[in-house]
């Protein structure tokens, strides 16, 4: 390796690091408790921490079969199915906030049915929140599940066949205990991304407190009017961050683009 | 009561796959055949893992697959079971409960288990982990249970190739054992093997099958260049003469056996230990020469065997054993010119198979 990389490679991780020291440096320690354990801050979070949840129960049960089908199913234009699944790891998710308005919104054609038929409205409520969030975090688990069945590959199964088991106890009692360690780290990832999610929430689900308003619509709207508080509540979120990288490395956080 | 049946077309891009097989109930059959030849292919359709275009597979008079009649019986009720090169052990369950995996998913007595990990001689592995097995005992305990599963044919592709020289004699022995009275097809590219374990050999070349018998008969009398190969066997193809065998370019191997098919396809046998090396050319003896270079010299047992090309086609690829001893008298190596030497006393004339592939 040549030395000469130190530099770029020290300034690289600066810009990641250096951010947080800044936070740091400026948070009001001595009064974090208080802050983060205000009215508000406590609704965002429990509310935050179950609709994360449901998000991740929903990316695991939609998600999981998903991959199972990208990685086994032999049908033509299976390739361009595992791009369209990519989309929302790469789009602004103030876009897919956005998209969801105009599908599930009084305007979108699917909300203006549910509309009528129910008297169903989905946006602006916690489930609008709870659905943005499956948008935004069901690719992470979709691609580290697709990777490790793509590097498991079909032998195992291909063997559980030939003694005996039919499709569905191979998946119970080969596919499914093989990918378990890429399903922790898979459910750790998108519960993470779910806690983190602002743009697609605050597009699609607006920001009121108790209802809509998670953790990081909390910082925002802080940073307006009370900056310690925004602050505290920040570091809050980078602990949980630490949590989950420490929990999901080194298998899907190294593996995931 | 039959045997295996297999009789298909399979065709995947340029490759065509067709295969007419038929064995005796019990039977072990060995398919030899260089890779590319199609061998694995034969055991994902026999495996049900794979459709072939059009053809039978039947096992014990039960039709696995019939494309005709519509019939293509899963991988899972087929009673096929599958020895791969590598153990493939479930790495998430113990020794005993990898082999109870078949009993058990079948909903049959599983207690079986136990007996055969002791029979291929894994009993003291049971509540080991694959992970902390050799490639020699993961092998093991996944023969027994391929075996507890109780197929009613067993495949197995190239199941000593992946282990080391100690533990693949004493796996081959276990293996010859456990099928004495079992229907098996055995993928190799060892003639060991299939003198040790099967009653007849099939020989796949490009696909097709080119030569097929009774496994003495086939090694000792090939007909392809990849049997001879395998065999360890000098092979020339050409057309049968009453002197020997006249090559496609003209020369003439002088040799036994020719003047009974004069004029059929043919292939002329002889064996590296018959052959002599020269530097010099010879003159005013009885014997085939052919000048040639030194590709390749490898140990072989006791003495080097050397392979050598030559300017005509069909020398490309001869072997010849030499003593260490000579080998240093004569200071041959890669690159160097020079002249085999066969009686014709040692050689032998085969009628082959009209195109010898491979």
């Amino acid at each position: 390796m040549p030395g000469v990389l130190w530099v770029p490679a020290v300034l690289g991780l600066a810009i990641v690091v250096l951010p947080l020291v800044g936070l740091l440096v400026r948070a009001d320690l001595g009064n974090w408790v208080e802050h983060v354990t205000s009215p508000g801050a406590v609704a965002a979070l429990g509310l935050s921490l179950r609709t994360a949840a449901m998000s991740t129960v929903l990316c695991l049960i939609l998600g999981g079969p998903l991959a199972v089908v990208l990685a086994r199913a032999r049908v033509p234009g299976v390739r361009v199915l595992r791009a369209v699944v990519l989309l929302p790891l790469v789009l602004p998710p103030v876009v897919g906030g956005l998209a969801l308005l105009y599908l599930l919104g009084r305007s979108g054609f699917a909300g203006h049915a549910l509309d009528l038929a129910f008297g169903v409205r989905v946006p602006y409520t916690t489930a609008a929140v709870v659905i943005a969030q499956t948008f935004v975090a069901m690719p992470f688990l979709v691609v580290g599940l697709e990777g490790a069945l793509r590097t498991a590959g079909e032998r195992y199964e291909a063997v559980a066949a030939t003694l005996g088991a039919r499709p569905w106890t191979v998946f119970r009692r080969v596919t499914v205990p093989l990918l378990l360690p890429a399903i922790g780290s898979g459910v750790v990832l998108s519960f993470a991304r779910a806690l983190g999610e602002f743009g697609a929430t605050i597009t699609f689900a607006g920001s009121l407190e108790g209802v809509t308003r998670t953790l990081p619509l909390q910082v925002y709207l802080l940073g307006e009017t009370d900056v310690d508080g925004a602050i505290a509540v920040s570091l809050l979120l980078v602990l949980v961050a630490i949590a989950v990288i420490v929990v999901a490395r080194p298998r899907a956080v190294e593996r995931a683009p | 009561m039959t045997g295996l049946r297999a009789d298909f077309v399979l065709t995947q891009g340029d490759f065509r796959l067709q295969v007419d097989l038929r064995t005796e109930p019990g039977e072990v059959i060995a398919v030899l055949g260089p890779n590319g030849s199609g061998k694995s292919t034969l055991l994902d359709v026999l495996a049900g893992l794979r459709q072939p275009d059009s053809g039978v597979v039947a096992v014990d008079g039960m039709t696995l697959t019939d494309t005709a009649g519509g019939v293509r019986v899963p991988p899972h009720r087929r009673g096929v079971g599958l020895l791969a090169q590598v153990a493939l052990l479930f790495p998430h369950l113990t020794a005993l409960a990898n082999v109870e995996f078949g009993p058990r998913v079948q909903g049959k007595d599983h207690t079986t288990a136990r007996r055969w990990l002791d029979d291929v001689g894994a009993g003291d592995l049971a509540d080991r982990r694959p992970r902390g097995l050799s490639g020699g005992q993961a092998q093991r305990v996944a023969l027994a249970r391929a075996l507890a599963a109780d197929p009613v044919l067993l495949l197995l592709d190239e199941p000593f190739a992946a282990l080391d020289v100690d533990a693949a004699p004493a796996l081959r022995g276990v293996v010859r054992r456990v099928l004495r009275d079992r229907a098996a097809v055995l993928v190799t590219h060892d003639p060991l093997d299939a003198l040790a374990i099967a009653d007849r050999v099939v020989v796949l070349a490009g696909g097709r099958v080119v030569e097929q018998g009774p496994t003495r008969e086939v090694l000792s009398r090939p007909r392809t260049p990849f049997t001879a190969r395998v065999a360890g066997l000098d092979l020339v193809a050409g057309t049968a003469c009453p002197d020997g065998l006249r090559t496609v370019d003209g020369a003439l191997i002088a040799g036994s056996g020719g003047a009974e098919i004069n004029g059929e396809p043919a292939v002329a046998v002889f064996r590296p230990a018959d052959v002599a090396v020269y530097t010099e050319r010879i003159h005013g003896s009885p014997r085939n020469v052919f000048e040639a270079t030194v590709t390749a010299m490898e140990p072989h047992g006791d003495v080097v065997r050397i392979r050598v090309a030559g300017g005509r086609p069909w020398v490309s690829g001869l072997a010849a054993d030499l003593t260490v001893g000579a080998v240093a008298e004569l200071t041959i190596e890669p690159g160097s010119r020079v002249y085999l030497a066969v009686k014709a006393t040692e050689v032998r004339v085969h009628p082959a198979v009209a195109d010898p592939a491979g």
